[in-house]
């Protein structure tokens, strides 16, 4: 019987840090990207190929972006930002659907109990992904909030003495921001995860033909879940760019 | 909190490890595919934004030398008009002064020939009138005696004939 373990397993210890299959996958990951990003070096006026597709995209998601932003200038200042949880994580949980990620492994004796350790996993089936990029987007939209609107108007959204409701509102604003590192961070963690299991579970019970429709709204739900958190962190960023009026 | 962080496997140095992946992967898509990509499309853009506006400006310059061109045939067909017109005036002037001048030509030429038509007129006549006289002398002296005719004075004859011919 397979056993999912909620943390992902260590494969190697590089000096003390245990290098575990999620962060494998990451790099993996990253060095994908970064070839990817090669090819887009020298863009072309007249494009073709990859640019077309990739210039498409941008577009697409730029037009996403103007719907929150409500201006293409705002639009294009956070797109780096926004559109690299979507790329990073998108392309993390399609490569951990891939067959062999999560079933090519080796089995360890850990705590007297033999477990299997598969070499590679879904990076968002870790919560030390999801987590770092939590705090990544929530520090960074405090820090965007500061440098646009200034530090004084910035923290008179959390402090406020001027009367008792606002700042008790304020309070929960803080407390709000402490909240979106946990909701970001389960939610992408719970569904990635939760698919994986889905998934191991379906293939154990029918493993021909079955599990392909789950395949797909697997594939479906690592669109969407890229997509939420990127919108998500944008929403985020609108808001906290924005100052209040009172 | 501890039980927790060891169930999820949640390791600081794996955190900070996936928080330089996402570093990595922001800057390198920022240095060699948003930035170039995202130049490219504006740089477009703008091209295409300034070629639209160039090919109006083109359009308006071609409507405004139309215009012009229409102005100045305008023009020319006047000038050519006016040109024409003048060129009649001219000439009918022209040809009523021709005209002038040949009436007048042909007038002296008129009046030269009748003066010649008189001047022979008049020899022809002395001329006749010499024959005449000499003819009256001769049948005279045909007629009358020979002697007595001898000295008839040539004048007297001349004379005579006029009052004749007067008479």
């Amino acid at each position: 019987m397979a056993e999912v373990s909620l943390a992902a397993e260590t494969v190697f210890h590089l000096g003390p840090i245990p290098i575990n299959n999620s962060v494998l996958t990451t790099w993996i990951v990253v060095v994908l990207i970064i070839i990817g990003a090669s090819f887009l070096r020298k863009a072309k006026l007249v494009p073709h190929g990859l640019q077309n597709l990739v210039e498409f995209l941008f577009d697409g998601a730029l037009g996403i972006m103007d719907s929150v932003t409500g201006s293409r200038a705002q639009s294009e200042k956070f797109f780096p930002f926004i559109f690299t949880f979507f790329i990073f994580i998108l392309i993390g949980n399609w490569l951990g659907l891939l067959p062999g990620v999560g079933t090519i492994g080796f089995h360890e004796v850990h705590e007297g109990k033999e477990v299997f350790v598969p070499i590679l996993r879904g990076p968002a089936a870790d919560l030390n992904f999801t987590l770092a990029l939590a705090l990544i987007s929530v520090v960074a939209t405090q820090v965007i909030a500061v440098f646009t609107i200034g530090i004084a108007k910035h923290l008179k959204k959390y402090i406020n003495f001027k009367d008792p409701i606002m700042g008790f509102v304020g309070a929960l604003e803080a407390m709000s921001e402490f909240a979106k590192i946990l909701s970001f961070s389960f939610r992408l963690f719970g569904n990635v995860f939760a698919g994986e299991v889905l998934l191991i579970v379906i293939g154990l019970i029918i493993p021909y033909i079955v599990p392909i429709p789950f395949m797909f709204l697997e594939i479906f739900v690592g669109f969407i879940q890229a997509f939420i958190f990127a919108m998500l962190t944008l929403v985020f960023l609108k808001v906290a760019t924005t100052a209040h009026e009172h | 909190m501890e039980e927790l962080v060891k169930k999820f496997g949640i390791e600081p140095a794996l955190l900070l490890a996936q928080m330089l992946n996402f570093g990595i992967v922001l800057f390198v898509l920022w240095k060699f595919a948003y930035k170039p990509v995202l130049n490219a499309m504006r740089e477009r853009r703008e091209k295409i934004e300034k070629s639209l506006k160039d090919a109006k400006a083109v359009e308006q310059k071609l409507a405004e030398a139309e215009q012009l061109k229409e102005v100045k045939i305008l023009e020319a067909r006047k000038e050519a008009q006016h040109i024409m017109e003048k060129v009649e005036v001219e000439s009918e002037r022209y040809r009523k002064q021709r005209i002038e001048e040949i009436d007048a030509e042909l007038a002296n030429i008129r009046k030269h020939a009748r003066n010649e038509i008189a001047a022979e007129k008049l020899q022809a006549l002395t001329e006749a009138k010499t024959e005449l006289v000499n003819l009256v002398i001769s049948a005279t002296q045909k007629v009358v005696p020979q002697g007595t005719t001898k000295d008839l004075d040539k004048k007297l004859v001349a004379e005579a004939v006029e009052e004749s011919r007067n008479a």
